[in-house]
C-alpha cells in the first residue's frame, strides 16, 4: 500500500472548465488566507527596520530602512549566548520527548493493557494543567535537587510536559494505522519491537516530524519556567533575554524589539522549512514508493 | 513503554497531586508552609463567585467559537496545500508564521489594529464609508471577547493546519485513487472519502484546540487582562489573579482542578461520540 | 571625582527640609537650571535606540553630595542578587553599584535580574519566597499590597535598625513617601525614585488655537470644546494600559478635594467607600468619561497607542505618567514642543491635585545570607549621592529633596528641559496607592464599569464597599 504524498489535481478531463474554475477558486482562497496570515508578520518585519518616529507616525512600510536595529538588538539582548542555551535546551528536550513519545504513543495506541484508560487520562491532564500551578512545586523540587540555574532545570520539565503532547499526537496517529499491516508483519514472524520499528514507525513520519517541530517551538518559546528557574545571566534562554528588552533601556523602542523578535523567530521557521523538504517529503516520498 | 509511563508520571503526577491537595487548603503563597485545611470551602467560594461563572462562560464561548473556525479553516487549507504546486514547502512554511510569531509582537500589532482612534481596522472602516461601525474593539465589554478570539483564531489556524497536513500525508493513497476512479469530483472526494478517513486526526486536532482554548492565558492576559469588567476573563486569567494578586493559592488550585475536570469530561464526551459513530457505520 | 566633594553653599548644610524656604530654593534653582547652558541641547526626538547617558557626565560640575562609606564591607568576593522589574533602571543601578565597588568595596558585586514586568517579577519572587530561598538578596517591591504581603509574612527585613544607626539617611527621604511604606510601624522598604501623574501637552497646538494652560476644570472644558470643534481630541488617556489606570481620575478628584486621608481610611476599612466625598470622586470619573474630553474609547487605548496619537498631533494633551517621559520623547517629531501641567483644580477655589507616588522600592530578603551588605548596597543606591546619580541617569524624580547644586549637576547631562518642572511638583503630590488587593480589584472594576456606562457611580462605590467589608478588620496598619 502506498501512502499519499500529494493529491494531484483530477486527471480526468471531465468538466475541464469546472476543474479550472475550481482550481482558480482554490488558489484565490489560498492567496487570501496567505495574505491574512502573513500580513502581521510582514508588518513586524517592517517595524524592525523603522525608527520610533516612523512607527508612531503610523507608517506601514519602513523607509528609509534602518538596518542598525539588528546589530543593536543582537547586542542589547546578548542573543549569541541566549541562542546557544535555547538551542541546547530545546533540542535535547525535543529529541528525548520524541523518542519517548513514539514508544508511549505506540503502546497507548495499539496495545491493549490494563490501566490504559488511566494513562490516557494522565496524558490529558498533562496537556491541561496550567503551568502556573506546577510552578511552585517544581521550583521547590528543583531547588532541593540543586538544579536551579542549570539547563537540566528546563530540560526536565520541558520533556515531562512535552511528553503529554507528544504521546497524545503519536497515539492518535498510531491508532489510525490499519490492522492488516500489523497482522501481515506478525504472520511474517516479526517480533513486537520489529513491528514497531520497521513497520509502524516509518508510516508515522509526518506525525513525528510534526511533533518534533511543535515541541521545538514550544520549548523555544517557553517563558514562565525559563524566567523562574533560571535567574543567572549565563544560563538564560532567549525568551527571557528578549522580553527583558521590553523594560530595559530600550523601553518603548518597538523597532528594536521587533528586530530581536524576528531574530528570535527565524530558527523555528528555518527548521520547519527544512523538515518539510527533507524529512516529510524527501524521505517519505523516496522510501515508500516500493 | 513502561519507562515512558514512569517519566510521564514523575513529571506530571507530582504537580497534579500537589494542586489537588492544595485546593483543599488555604495558602497565601508567601509562607513556607500551607495554611489550614478547609475542605471544599474553596470550591464553594468559587460557586458563589459571579466572576467564576463569568470566566467559565467566557472560556466556553472561547472554545465553541474558536475550535470550529480553527479546525475548519485548517482543514480547508490543508487540503488545498496538499496538492502539487510550485513552492509548496515555502507556502506551508509561510502559513506557519503566525504560530511561530511571538505573542508579544502579535499583541502589539493587533493592539494597533484595534485601537479606536488611529487603529487600522477603524481607519479601514471609515475609508470604505462604514465609519458608523468604528468601535473601541478592546475597550468595549461586548466586542472585547470576539476581538480576542479573532486574534486567537488567526494565530492558531497554522497549528491545526500543520497537524492536519501531516494527517493528509498519511492517508492511504489507494482508497483515494479508487474514489477518483469511481468518478467522484473534488467535493465528493473530500466529504465522502477524505473526511471520514481523517476523522481520528480531526478529532485529535479538535480536542487539542479545545484544551488550548480552555487553557488560554497569555493572549488574553496581555491584550486585555480579563477586562473590561471581566468581559474577557477566562479561567486561566482568573487563576492567575487568584494566585498572584489576591494571594489565594488554594482557590487558584481549585480552578486548575476544575479546568482539568472539564477537559477530561470533554475528552470522554468526544470518545463516546466518535465511537458511537463508528458503531453506526459498522 | 574625589571622594568627598565639598558641599557648596547649601543653606541647610546637608539637612534637607521641606520648609517653604526650601521649596522656594528648589523653585528658583529649577528656574535657574533651565537657563544654564547645556552641553547639547536636544529640543526634539531621539529616534531609534536610546543613547545611554554617558557614565561620566561631560562638564565641570560634579555630584555635590557625599558618597558615604559603608559601615560593613565584604571580607571575601560576594555577589548580591537583585530582582527588579523596570529594566530601564538597570544602567543607573549598575553605574552606582560599580562606583561603590571601585570606591569602597572591591569584593562586593551586584547582579541585577530585570524581569520584563511587575507581574512576572512578583511570580518569581513569590516562588522564591515560598521555597525559602536566600536569593534574591535585594527585592524591588511596589508600595501597597505587595509591600504588605511580603512584610506581614515575615519575608523581608524592615529598616528600623538601619535608620536607627543612620538618621541622616532616613531624613533624606520625603516623609510622605516613607509613610506610604510604613507597615505596622516599621518602614518596610525605601523608594528609589518618585513618579508623578500629570498632563503633557502640545505647546504648538495650544498656541495655534489660543489656548492657555487650564487652571480649573472649567478652563479645561472650554479648551476641550475649542479642540473638539477643530477635530482634535482634547486628552488622550490610555485607560487600557493596565488595571490601575482607570483609577487615576478618581485619585485625582480625591486629591483635589483633600479626601486622600479618607481614601486611605476606607482602604484600611475604617471608613466606608460610600462616603459622600468618595462617591463625589466616582461621579467625577463618570462626568469626565461622558464629557467628550477623552479620545474615543479610553479603555481600549494602551500607552503606545496614546503616544502615537499624541505625537501625531491628533490629541492636544496626554494624561500620563512621568515614567512615560522617555518613550514619549523618543516618539516626538522634530519641532514638537512638549510641555506639562498638573491636572487643573477640580473644585472651584481648590488646589491643583498632583498625583504622585513612589516608583520601585527596595527591601531585603529575610533569608538573605548577607543582609548587612544588602542594606549597604541599598543605601548606596538610594542615599544622598546615589539618588542624584540614579535620577540623573533616568530623568525621574528623586526620593527626597536635593540641593540646587545637585540639580544643576544633573541638568548638565540630562537632556530633558521638563525635569525641573517635575521636581517642582513633587512635594505637593497626593498618593495613589491601595493597600488591600481585593479593594484595589473592586475599585478597578468599578471604575471600568463607570467608563463603560455599566454602573452608576454610587453603585460602583457600593461594590467597593462590599468588597472592603468582606475582608473585615485589616490585619495590618499603615503609617
Amino acid at each position: 500500500m502506498t501512502r499519499a504524498s500529494a493529491t494531484a489535481a483530477p486527471a480526468h478531463p471531465r468538466g475541464g472548465r469546472r476543474a479550472a474554475l475550481g482550481a482558480l477558486a482554490a488558489a484565490g482562497v489560498l492567496l487570501l488566507a496567505l495574505a491574512i496570515s502573513i500580513a502581521p508578520g510582514l508588518y513586524m518585519l517592517s517595524m524592525s527596520f523603522m525608527d520610533n518616529p516612523q512607527l508612531f507616525a503610523g507608517r506601514l512600510v519602513a523607509w528609509p530602512l534602518r538596518a542598525q536595529n539588528y546589530p543593536e538588538a543582537w547586542r542589547a539582548s546578548d542573543i549569541g549566548r541566549l541562542y546557544g542555551n535555547s538551542m541546547i535546551v530545546a533540542t535535547v528536550s525535543m529529541v528525548l520527548t520524541v523518542a519517548i513519545s513514539a514508544f508511549a504513543g505506540y503502546g497507548l495506541g495499539r496495545i491493549r493493557f490494563a490501566g490504559r484508560g488511566i494513562v490516557y487520562a494522565l496524558v490529558l491532564v498533562g496537556l491541561t494543567i496550567p503551568l502556573q500551578i506546577a510552578l511552585i512545586p517544581l521550583f521547590i523540587n528543583l531547588r532541593s535537587l540543586g538544579l536551579l540555574n542549570t539547563r537540566l532545570a528546563l530540560i526536565g520539565p520541558y520533556t515531562g510536559f512535552g511528553l503529554a503532547f507528544g504521546t497524545y499526537i503519536m497515539k492518535g496517529f498510531f491508532e489510525g494505522l490499519p490492522r492488516e499491516l500489523e497482522e501481515a508483519a506478525r504472520l511474517d514472524g516479526a517480533g513486537e519491537f520489529s513491528i514497531f520499528a520497521r513497520v509502524m514507525l516509518p508510516l508515522t513520519r509526518p506525525a513525528l516530524a510534526t511533533v518534533a517541530i511543535f515541541l521545538f517551538l514550544q520549548n523555544w518559546n517557553e517563558f514562565l519556567f525559563a524566567l523562574t528557574f533560571i535567574t543567572e545571566g549565563a544560563m538564560r534562554t532567549l525568551p527571557t533575554g528578549i522580553y527583558a528588552l521590553l523594560s530595559s533601556e530600550f523601553y518603548g523602542n518597538y523597532p528594536i524589539l521587533a528586530a530581536s523578535l524576528v531574530l528570535f523567530s527565524i530558527p523555528v521557521l528555518v527548521l520547519y522549512f527544512l523538515f518539510q523538504q527533507q524529512f516529510i517529503e524527501g524521505l517519505t516520498a523516496g522510501a515508500l514508493k516500493h | 513503554m513502561v519507562p515512558a509511563v514512569a517519566v510521564l508520571a514523575a513529571f506530571l503526577l507530582y504537580p497534579i497531586g500537589y494542586s489537588l491537595w492544595l485546593s483543599f487548603h488555604e495558602w497565601s503563597g508567601y509562607t513556607p508552609t500551607w495554611g489550614p485545611f478547609v475542605g471544599i470551602a474553596n470550591y464553594l467560594a468559587l460557586a458563589r463567585d459571579e466572576v467564576f461563572w463569568k470566566a467559565t462562560w467566557n472560556s466556553l464561548v472561547f472554545v465553541i467559537v474558536r475550535t470550529p473556525l480553527e479546525v475548519g479553516l485548517g482543514f480547508l487549507l490543508a487540503i488545498l496545500l496538499n496538492r502539487k504546486m510550485p513552492a509548496r514547502a515555502l507556502l506551508r512554511t509561510l502559513f506557519f508564521v503566525p504560530v511561530v510569531m511571538s505573542l508579544i509582537v502579535v499583541t502589539i500589532i493587533f493592539q494597533r489594529i484595534y485601537e479606536p482612534n488611529t487603529g487600522l481596522l477603524n481607519a479601514m472602516l471609515r475609508g470604505i464609508g462604514l465609519g458608523a461601525l468604528a468601535h473601541p474593539w478592546l475597550g468595549d465589554a461586548v466586542t472585547a471577547l470576539p476581538a480576542v478570539i479573532a486574534v486567537s483564531v488567526w494565530k492558531n489556524v497554522g497549528f491545526s493546519l500543520v497537524i492536519l497536513l501531516a494527517g493528509l500525508q498519511s492517508l492511504p493513497q489507494d482508497v483515494i485513487d479508487a474514489g477518483r476512479v469511481d468518478g467522484a469530483n473534488a467535493w465528493q472526494l473530500t466529504t465522502r472519502v477524505i473526511a471520514p478517513l481523517m476523522r481520528p486526526i480531526l478529532a485529535l486536532t479538535g480536542l487539542l484546540s479545545i484544551i488550548g482554548g480552555l487553557k488560554v492565558f497569555d493572549l488574553v492576559f496581555i491584550m486585555t487582562r480579563g477586562g473590561p469588567t471581566y468581559s474577557t476573563e477566562v479561567l486561566a486569567t482568573m487563576l492567575y489573579r487568584q494566585a498572584f494578586e489576591l494571594n489565594e493559592m488554594g482557590v487558584a488550585s481549585a480552578i486548575a482542578v476544575i479546568l482539568v475536570a472539564l477537559v477530561l469530561g470533554t475528552a470522554r464526551l468526544q470518545t463516546l461520540l466518535v465511537s458511537e459513530r463508528d458503531e453506526a457505520r459498522a | 571625582m574625589t571622594d568627598r566633594s565639598p558641599r557648596k553653599g547649601s543653606a541647610d548644610g546637608g539637612r534637607p527640609s521641606m520648609t517653604r524656604r526650601g521649596l522656594l530654593h528648589l523653585g528658583l534653582a529649577s528656574a535657574a537650571a533651565t537657563l544654564l547652558p547645556r552641553v547639547r541641547r536636544a529640543s526634539a526626538q531621539i529616534g531609534g535606540a536610546q543613547p545611554q547617558t554617558p557614565a561620566t557626565p561631560a562638564g565641570e560640575l560634579t555630584n555635590p553630595a557625599e558618597f558615604k562609606a559603608p559601615r560593613v564591607k565584604a571580607s571575601a568576593p560576594t555577589t548580591l542578587s537583585f530582582w527588579q522589574y523596570v529594566g530601564f533602571h538597570v544602567t543607573a543601578q549598575k553605574f552606582i553599584a560599580e562606583e561603590y565597588k571601585k570606591r569602597f568595596d572591591p569584593n562586593l558585586s551586584l547582579e541585577i535580574t530585570a524581569y520584563p514586568g511587575l507581574n512576572e517579577q512578583r511570580v518569581g519572587v513569590k516562588t522564591a519566597l515560598a521555597a525559602q530561598s536566600p536569593t534574591p538578596d535585594i527585592i524591588a517591591i511596589e508600595p501597597g499590597a505587595y509591600a504588605v504581603d511580603v512584610y506581614t509574612n515575615g519575608s523581608v527585613i524592615d529598616f528600623t535598625k538601619v535608620f536607627a544607626e543612620d538618621r541622616e539617611y532616613q531624613r533624606g527621604f520625603w516623609p510622605n513617601a516613607l509613610e506610604l511604606l510604613t507597615i505596622n510601624g516599621a518602614v518596610v522598604s525605601v523608594p528609589a525614585v518618585t513618579n508623578t501623574v500629570i498632563v503633557y501637552y502640545n505647546k504648538g497646538i495650544f498656541a495655534q488655537h489660543g489656548i492657555e494652560v487650564p487652571q480649573t476644570l472649567d478652563d479645561l472644558k472650554k479648551a476641550g470644546a475649542i479642540l473638539n470643534a477643530k477635530g482634535i481630541a482634547p486628552i488622550v488617556y490610555p485607560a487600557g494600559q493596565d488595571r490601575n489606570f482607570p483609577i487615576f481620575p478618581f485619585y485625582t478628584y480625591a486629591g483635589g478635594t483633600k479626601a486622600d486621608r479618607l481614601l486611605r481610611e476606607a482602604d484600611l476599612g475604617t471608613k466606608p467607600w460610600t462616603s459622600p466625598e468618595l462617591v463625589a470622586a466616582a461621579e467625577f470619573v463618570d462626568m469626565m468619561a461622558k464629557s467628550g474630553l477623552y479620545a474615543k474609547g479610553p479603555l481600549g487605548i494602551k500607552e503606545p497607542d496614546a503616544i502615537s496619537i499624541f505625537a501625531g498631533g491628533k490629541s492636544a494633551m496626554f494624561w500620563g505618567g512621568q515614567w512615560m517621559r522617555r518613550s514619549i520623547r523618543a516618539a516626538l517629531p522634530p519641532g514638537f514642543e512638549l510641555g506639562l501641567f498638573p491636572f487643573p483644580a477640580v473644585v472651584s477655589g481648590g488646589h491643583r491635585p498632583v498625583l504622585s507616588s513612589v516608583g520601585i522600592t527596595l527591601t531585603v530578603n529575610a533569608r538573605s545570607k548577607r543582609p548587612d551588605l544588602a542594606f549597604e548596597m541599598i543605601k548606596a543606591l538610594t542615599g544622598a549621592w546615589g539618588k542624584i546619580e540614579y535620577t540623573r541617569n533616568l530623568g525621574l524624580s528623586p526620593n527626597g529633596p536635593i540641593s540646587p547644586e545637585a540639580i544643576a549637576y544633573q541638568m548638565q547631562s540630562l537632556k530633558d528641559p521638563l525635569y525641573p518642572e517635575f521636581l517642582k511638583l513633587q512635594p505637593t503630590g497626593t498618593t495613589r496607592v491601595i493597600f488591600t488587593p481585593q479593594v484595589e480589584e473592586a475599585l478597578t472594576q468599578g471604575m471600568q464599569a463607570i467608563f463603560a456606562g455599566q454602573k452608576t457611580p454610587r453603585a460602583a462605590m457600593e461594590t467597593v464597599e462590599a468588597a472592603s467589608q468582606k475582608l473585615g478588620v485589616r490585619k495590618f496598619k499603615v503609617g
